[in-house]
């Protein structure tokens, strides 16, 4: 038995998709409804990155998503009865997935800093 | 009293290469279940007929059947509730044996599973296990389950999800952790609590719906996934 | 003996008999899988800025930015809407609120989710058509 371990996962999905509501809450806001006709260019972007603030948002925003979409698309594949040993496999796969993305992303938006 | 119409799922897997549906036409009567018109069928149009039945009286669980599109039991189904038209099925997503006769072994083994019966590792005392009345009415909704199968047969994580306990063992379980007199919970929260069990659940609320006690298995659940959280959060 | 046919048969699976929670299910599933897919584009699409610079950036968003594409962008917002509003009923249930209400719930999900989407309607259509 390997005591109780689905609970993290589980938990995990709840908070992150809590926070989440508030990030992309941000995040939508400020993209299509502060200005909607503005449209989204380069130094609007890069002005915005200038505070610390939206770094953080926009960092958290990327690794939380990630983790909660990740994580969520484990639990549709983990209702199809798959054994034990594919479910370790899947883990890995998704963790390595979300890690490379993150890391991808990450360095996409300090793009916008080297201005 | 208006005729009936009866439409019944017919499959003899030794006979059929598929299965159909036949139609009877029977006399109506006036308080007549879904069970006496498969009686009339029986004793009156084809003795090959295959269904479940026992007590009669809605506590046995045998006769749950998928009746004009819900799980409903057949022996306190009153006709006239559901029109003079019938559409008699077995219960969905589940092994037919033949006709209204599904396997029901993997619904029990897995209630078996989650050990439904009070556990205790302390000495008897001296008279008895107390439970008072307030405990006893907490657990009143759950233990008027009667293991008809028709929230495993319901559920869409139990479809797709082999060895996924299902809503009734999942229920039970809690039943038994939130009994005072049981000992068993760091036991049963062990055996459900697992990816293939208890999480698997996705709060559809098909389960609660298809109830023919009406029992709330939604909510049962829900207590024994916070149960489990709480335990693991409180560093058991 | 497996019979797939035999299964089908019995499986009702028809919508009419669909409650409330399951279609609440299943909808978070679908718009799930979406953000999922939609979140790598968006990294993808984002990242050209690393590659090309502000140039490059802009000459893609320029290119983006029509009507076609920010129909479906306001159908990624009802998306979002749904998923989040839905993932906080199933938060509340979590807390063990509101279970015994779950229909009258899923009724306040829907009905807030159409009027964050006529909300967002309102602002944005101007600006595309
Ligand atoms: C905006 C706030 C969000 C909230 C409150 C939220 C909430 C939730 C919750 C509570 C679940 C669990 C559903 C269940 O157990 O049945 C869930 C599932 C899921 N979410 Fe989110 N979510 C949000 C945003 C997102 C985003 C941005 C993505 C994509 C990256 C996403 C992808 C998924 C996926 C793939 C699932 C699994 C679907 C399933 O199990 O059926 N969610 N979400």
């Amino acid at each position: 038995m390997n005591g109780m371990k689905g609970v993290w996962a589980w938990l995990g999905q709840r908070v992150s998709g809590v926070v989440l509501v508030f990030l992309l809450g941000i995040h939508l806001w400020v993209l299509h409804f502060v200005d909607p006709g503005a449209g989204v260019v380069f130094q609007g972007v890069a002005i915005r990155l200038r505070s610390v603030f939206f770094i953080v948002v926009d960092l958290a925003l990327l690794a939380f998503s990630l983790y909660h979409g990740l994580n969520g698309l484990r639990t549709v594949i983990l209702d199809y009865s798959i054994s034990e040993k594919a479910a370790r496999k899947l883990t890995w796969v998704l963790t390595a997935v979300g890690v490379a993305a993150f890391v991808y992303g990450a360095l996409g938006l300090m793009a916008f800093l080297s201005v | 009293m208006q005729k009936i119409t009866l439409n019944v799922y017919r499959f003899d897997p030794d006979l059929d290469q598929e299965p159909y549906w036949k139609s009877y036409e029977l006399p109506g009567r006036e308080g007549v279940t879904v069970l006496e018109v498969l009686f009339e069928v029986l004793e009156h149009h084809d003795g090959s007929l295959a269904f479940r039945y026992s007590c009669r009286e809605a506590i046995c669980g045998a006769c749950a059947m998928y009746i004009n599109g819900s799980h409903r039991l057949a022996c306190k189904t009153q006709v006239s509730h559901l029109g003079r038209v019938l559409w008699v099925s077995p219960l969905p997503h589940m092994r037919v044996i033949k006709d209204l006769v599904v396997d029901m072994d993997p619904f029990f083994e897995k209630y078996k599973l989650i050990k439904p019966y009070l556990l205790s590792n302390s000495k008897p005392p001296e008279k008895e296990r107390y439970q008072s009345p307030d405990e006893r009415r907490y657990i009143d909704e759950m233990i008027s389950c009667i293991l008809c199968g028709s929230c495993y047969s319901s559920c869409p994580s139990v479809w797709t999800g082999e060895h996924y306990l299902g809503p009734a063992a999942l229920m039970w379980a809690y039943r038994f952790t939130a009994d005072g007199r049981d000992e068993g919970d760091a036991e049963r929260l062990n055996l459900t609590a697992q990816e293939g069990g208890l999480w698997r659940c996705h709060t559809i609320f098909n389960c609660t719906e298809a109830c023919p006690k009406n029992i709330n298995l939604t909510h049962s659940i829900q207590q024994l996934k916070k149960k489990a959280a709480a335990r693991v959060l409180g560093g058991k | 003996m497996y019979r797939p046919k035999q299964l089908k048969e019995n499986a009702d699976l028809s919508l009419r008999n669909i409650p409330v929670g399951m279609w609440g299910w299943i909808l978070q599933r679908i718009t799930g899988l979406l953000l999922v897919f939609y979140l790598m584009l968006h990294i993808l699409v984002v990242s050209v800025a690393m590659w090309g610079g502000q140039e490059s950036f802009d000459r893609w968003m320029h290119g983006l930015h029509n009507p076609v594409l920010l129909t479906l962008e306001l159908g990624l917002i009802l998306t979002v809407i749904y998923h989040a509003l839905n993932g906080l009923r199933i938060v509340l249930f979590d807390l063990g609120y509101g279970i015994r209400a779950q229909r009258q719930v899923f009724a306040a999900v829907m009905v807030l989710t159409a009027l964050i989407f006529g909300y967002s309607l309102y602002v944005i259509v101007p600006y595309i058509y």
